[in-house]
C-alpha cells in the first residue's frame, strides 16, 4: 500500500515539469512544425483551395516556377530590395553614435527615434502612399518649395522600388540603433580613451577601433535583414508600384495562393523561398557560435 | 576659445542635429494626426497647408458610423487581450519548466521550440490556411486568434531569464511542503516581474499590429481587425484620405501612448532579445 502511493507520487513529481511545458510544446507542434513538415507535400500537388480534390503532379509546379516570367520579375524587385540592408545599417548605426552619449534628453531622443518601430506597418504605409501622392502628395510638395523638380514616386516604376526602401528604413531603422546602441555599450569607453591618448582624431578612432568592434552588431542585422528583405510583404501590399515594379516573391506568393487559387503553385515559391532563408540563418548561426566561441 | 566654451558650442551643436531629426522623425505622425482633422478638399490643395481650417470630428464619426470602425476596434482588442494572456500563461509556464527542471527530453523539446522560430512565416503560413480550412477555423474568431497564441521566441526569452532563480529558493520552500503550483504563483512569478513587462508589451504590440494571418483568415466585415479594415479602406475607397488618416490615427495612437509610458520596458525587452 505505502510503496503504492510513494510510486504514485513519485509519478507524479516526474509529471511536473511536463505539464508546465505541454502547452508550449503542443502550440509549436500544431502551429509551426506540422505545417512545416507539410509545406513541401503542398508543393507536390495542384491544391486549389476551390476544389476538394488535390492530385499529386510531381515536379510540375517548380518546373513551371522556372518559365514563370512574373516570378523572376519578382525575384528581381527583390533583389533590388537588397539596398535596403546597408542603408538601414548606416542610418541605425549613424542613430546610435548620435544617441551614444549620455546627455540631457538623451532617452527622450532615443524614444522618440525608435517610435515609427512599433507602429502597424499597414497603418503608416497609408500614411506614406498619400506623401508618395505625385500632384499632391507632401513629399512633392516640399521637393517644389525647394526649386526642386517633382519626382513620380510609386508611380514612376524607376522610382517604386527607392520609395518603399525610404519607407522602410524610417519605419525599422530604431531596430538597428538599439542594437548598435547595446554594441557600443559592450565596447566601452576604456577603448576610446587609450586612443585619444595616442592622439587619433574622432574619424580615426570610428573608422580604426569602433566600427570593428561592433563586428557582432554588424553581422546579426546584416543577415536578420537580409532575411526581413526575402519577407517584404506588407509594406508592398500598401504600397503598390506602377506595372508590379513592387511586387515581391511574397507578393506574387500570396496573389497567386490566395487570390488566383493556385496553392501548389504558391507552396513550390514559397518552399524555394524558405531554403534560402535557411541558408541565411545556418551563416548566422555559424557566425554567432563564432563571436560566442 | 578656451576648452570649456569648446565643449559647450559642441553640445550645442549635438542638441541641434538630435532635434530636428527627431523632428523629421516624428513628423509623419504629427502630419497624420492633424490631416485627420480636415475635409477631403483640403487634401487636394497643390500647396498642402499645415493646419486644417477647422479641426472637425466629421472623419471620425464617419469612420465609426459608415465604416464600423468601433466593432474593428473592438475585434482588435479581443484578440489583443486574448493573445496576451495566452502567451503570458504558455510562455512563463514554458520558461520555468525548461528553466528549473531536468526530464527526459528536455533538450530535444527546447531545441525544438528554438528552431520554431527561425522557420519563417512565409513557408508555414499556406500548410497552416490548409489545416484551419480542413478544421473549419478559417473566418472564425478560434482561427483567427489560435496562431498568435505565443511567440517562440518569448519563450527562449523567459528560460534564460528564470534560469536566474536561485534555486535554493524553491529548494526551501518544497521541503517546507508548498506545491508546486503554489512555488510557482508565490515564488517564480513575484521574481520575473521585469520578465513579465517586457512580453506583455511586446505581445500586445505585435497582436494589435499583425496583418498577415488575419488578412487570409477572415473573410467577413464582422471580423476585421484594425490593420485589415485599414487595408481594405484603402483598397475600396482609395481617394478616401481624410478617412484613412483617420483611421490610421484611430490604430496607432493608443500604440504610441503605451510605448511612451511603458519607454524602458521596449528598449530592455530589446536589448535582452538581441543579440548573444
Amino acid at each position: 500500500m505505502k510503496n503504492k502511493a510513494i510510486k504514485q507520487g513519485l509519478n507524479r513529481t516526474r509529471l511536473i515539469p511536463y505539464m508546465f511545458v505541454a502547452p508550449a510544446v503542443l502550440y509549436i507542434i500544431a502551429v509551426t512544425m506540422i505545417p512545416a513538415v507539410m509545406a513541401l507535400p503542398i508543393s507536390f500537388t495542384n491544391w486549389s483551395a476551390l476544389s476538394p480534390n488535390k492530385k499529386f503532379v510531381g515536379f510540375e509546379n517548380y518546373i513551371r516556377l522556372i518559365s514563370d516570367k512574373a516570378y523572376w520579375e519578382s525575384c528581381l524587385v527583390m533583389a533590388k530590395f537588397f539596398f535596403y540592408v546597408p542603408i538601414v545599417m548606416a542610418t541605425g548605426l549613424g542613430a546610435a553614435l548620435l544617441l551614444n552619449q549620455q546627455q540631457k534628453g538623451t532617452q527622450l531622443f532615443r524614444v522618440i527615434f525608435y517610435a515609427p518601430v512599433i507602429t502597424s506597418t499597414v497603418a503608416v504605409a497609408i500614411l506614406f502612399d498619400w506623401f508618395y501622392q505625385p500632384t499632391f502628395g507632401l513629399f512633392n510638395a516640399i521637393l517644389k518649395s525647394l526649386g526642386l523638380s517633382p519626382i513620380g514616386w510609386l508611380q514612376d516604376p524607376a522610382t517604386a522600388v527607392p520609395s518603399v526602401i525610404l519607407f522602410k528604413v524610417w519605419k525599422d531603422f530604431g531596430t538597428a540603433m538599439l542594437i548598435y546602441l547595446a554594441g557600443l555599450q559592450d565596447i566601452g569607453s576604456e577603448v576610446k580613451e587609450a586612443a585619444m591618448v595616442d592622439g587619433a582624431n574622432v574619424w580615426q578612432r570610428f573608422i580604426h577601433i569602433t566600427f570593428p568592434l561592433l563586428k557582432p552588431s554588424h553581422t546579426y542585422l546584416l543577415l536578420t535583414n537580409i532575411i526581413n528583405v526575402f519577407m517584404i510583404f506588407q509594406e508592398t501590399y500598401v504600397l503598390e508600384g506602377a506595372l508590379n515594379s513592387t511586387r515581391t516573391v511574397v507578393n506574387y506568393i500570396y496573389e497567386q495562393g490566395f487570390q488566383s487559387f493556385r496553392m501548389g503553385y504558391a507552396s513550390a515559391m514559397s518552399f524555394v523561398l524558405f531554403l534560402f532563408i535557411i541558408i541565411v540563418t545556418i551563416v548566422q548561426q555559424r557566425f554567432s557560435k563564432m563571436e560566442l566561441a | 576659445m578656451t576648452q570649456k566654451t569648446k565643449k559647450r558650442a559642441g553640445g550645442a551643436v549635438l542638441l541641434l542635429v538630435r532635434v530636428s531629426l527627431s523632428v523629421i522623425i516624428a513628423f509623419p505622425f504629427v502630419w497624420m494626426v492633424v490631416s485627420s482633422f480636415k475635409t477631403i478638399e483640403e487634401f487636394y490643395y497643390l500647396v498642402p497647408t499645415f493646419l486644417p481650417k477647422a479641426f472637425s470630428w466629421d472623419n471620425y464619426a464617419e469612420i465609426i458610423q459608415k465604416y464600423n470602425f468601433l466593432a474593428y476596434y473592438k475585434n482588435s482588442l479581443i484578440v489583443t487581450a486574448f493573445q496576451v494572456i495566452t502567451n503570458m500563461v504558455i510562455v512563463l509556464c514554458a520558461g520555468y519548466g525548461f528553466a528549473k527542471f531536468k526530464f527526459r527530453g528536455r533538450n530535444f523539446l527546447f531545441l525544438m521550440i528554438l528552431s520554431s522560430t527561425m522557420i519563417p512565416w512565409v513557408a508555414t503560413i499556406i500548410p497552416l490556411y490548409i489545416l484551419a480550412t480542413n478544421l473549419n477555423l478559417i473566418d472564425t474568431m478560434a482561427g483567427l486568434m489560435i496562431p498568435g497564441m505565443a511567440n517562440a521566441f518569448n519563450i527562449f526569452l523567459a528560460r534564460n531569464f528564470m534560469t536566474g532563480i536561485p534555486n535554493a529558493l524553491l529548494e526551501s520552500a518544497r521541503i517546507e511542503g508548498a506545491g508546486e503550483g503554489k512555488i510557482f504563483t508565490a515564488i517564480v512569478l513575484p521574481s520575473v516581474k521585469p520578465l513579465i513587462s517586457v512580453i506583455t508589451i511586446q505581445k500586445m504590440i505585435e497582436s494589435w499590429n499583425t496583418f498577415q494571418w488575419p488578412l487570409l483568415c477572415v473573410q467577413s466585415d464582422s471580423l476585421r481587425t484594425l490593420p485589415l479594415a485599414i487595408a481594405k479602406l484603402s483598397s475600396q475607397y482609395y481617394d478616401a484620405y481624410n478617412l484613412k488618416m483617420a483611421a490610421a490615427t484611430l490604430s496607432i495612437i493608443p500604440v504610441l501612448i503605451i510605448y511612451i509610458i511603458f519607454q524602458k520596458n521596449f528598449v530592455q525587452g530589446v536589448t535582452m532579445s538581441g543579440i548573444k
